[in-house]
């Protein structure tokens, strides 16, 4: 099931923890503030790697099909600081991730935050800010 | 035979002292090219290809650390760690003051511990510069960035 919310008390928080510095390019020339969006999806690939990561997931589209989604991070090491670590990616883990779309309508996704579904259930920390 | 010896150190001294000039000196030439422009055209670049040497791959095969392995990635990474300290001192010939230098000289200093790194090819040192050329880049570019490039808080 794919969730499209608007996200605005969550993303204005994080925005306050995860800092101001983007390496490499802009944020806001890539990713609509004002299109927050929320993807639950089972995770195919990460890249962990600076200045940006890369998180891969499948999302099933309204119609069945699966659509490959990609979420933008923030360097490893702030979300490291944050707790999260790549080892904490398991391909085929459902997660939720928010963030901001795309402004070209890509499946591309500047992620704020990624909620372990399995984790949540265990009742464990669940929740990580990406540092994007 | 003391002769020789005597020629031989003052030319590895003389050599070191050129290799690094160019780094801990501002550039003897300034670019004429504006930041924005040395960082698309050779800081990004540069940075990206030390940054995929090292990334972290979690896939279906599992997690796969990667790092340079022949001669011919490791001389890539040489020569990007080699561009990106000489774009460290064109940033310091902009003028721009002693904190912009400051930060300059960081990523220059940065650069060049991958550059030792891949002389001794040797990959914890990489991550460890690797590391250390992201702190530079952030530390910058929370105090500059392109007005046309603005962030979310406005800056």
């Amino acid at each position: 099931m794919r969730m499209r919310t608007t996200l605005p008390a969550v993303m204005a928080a994080l925005f306050l923890t995860t800092g101001t510095a983007w390496a490499h390019h802009s944020l806001i020339s890539q990713y609509a503030k004002e299109k927050t969006v929320s993807l639950r999806g089972t995770v195919t690939r990460v890249v962990w790697k600076n200045p940006h990561g890369w998180i891969y997931i499948d999302v099933p589209g309204e119609s069945g099909q699966r659509e490959q989604w990609m979420i933008e991070t923030g360097a490893p090491l702030r979300m490291q600081r944050r707790g999260l670590k790549a080892t904490d990616f398991k391909v085929g883990a459902e997660v939720i991730i928010g963030g901001w779309a795309a402004r070209d309508g890509s499946k591309t996704v500047a992620g704020w935050i990624v909620t372990f579904v399995d984790r949540e259930t265990k009742g464990q920390e669940a929740s990580f800010a990406l540092g994007r | 035979m003391k002769t020789w010896i005597c020629l031989i150190g003052l030319a590895a001294s003389l050599g070191a002292a050129v290799a690094t000039s160019g780094w801990t000196a501002v550039a003897q030439t300034r670019d004429p090219r504006t930041v924005k422009e040395l960082m698309k055209e050779d800081i990004a670049p540069a940075a990206d290809v030390i940054f995929n040497y090292v990334a972290i791959d979690v896939t279906l095969a599992g997690v796969v650390e990667n790092a340079p392995k022949t001669d011919a990635e490791w001389a890539e990474v040489r020569k990007s760690a080699v561009a990106l300290a000489d774009s460290g001192a064109q940033l310091k010939a902009q003028g721009r003051g002693r904190e912009y230098d400051k930060l300059a000289q960081e990523m220059t200093d940065a650069a060049l511990l991958a550059r030792r790194a891949a002389d001794t090819r040797n990959v914890s040192r990489l991550r460890a510069a690797e590391q250390a050329m992201n702190a530079a880049c952030e530390n910058c570019h929370q105090k500059y960035w392109p007005r046309s490039d603005q962030q979310p808080n406005g800056r």
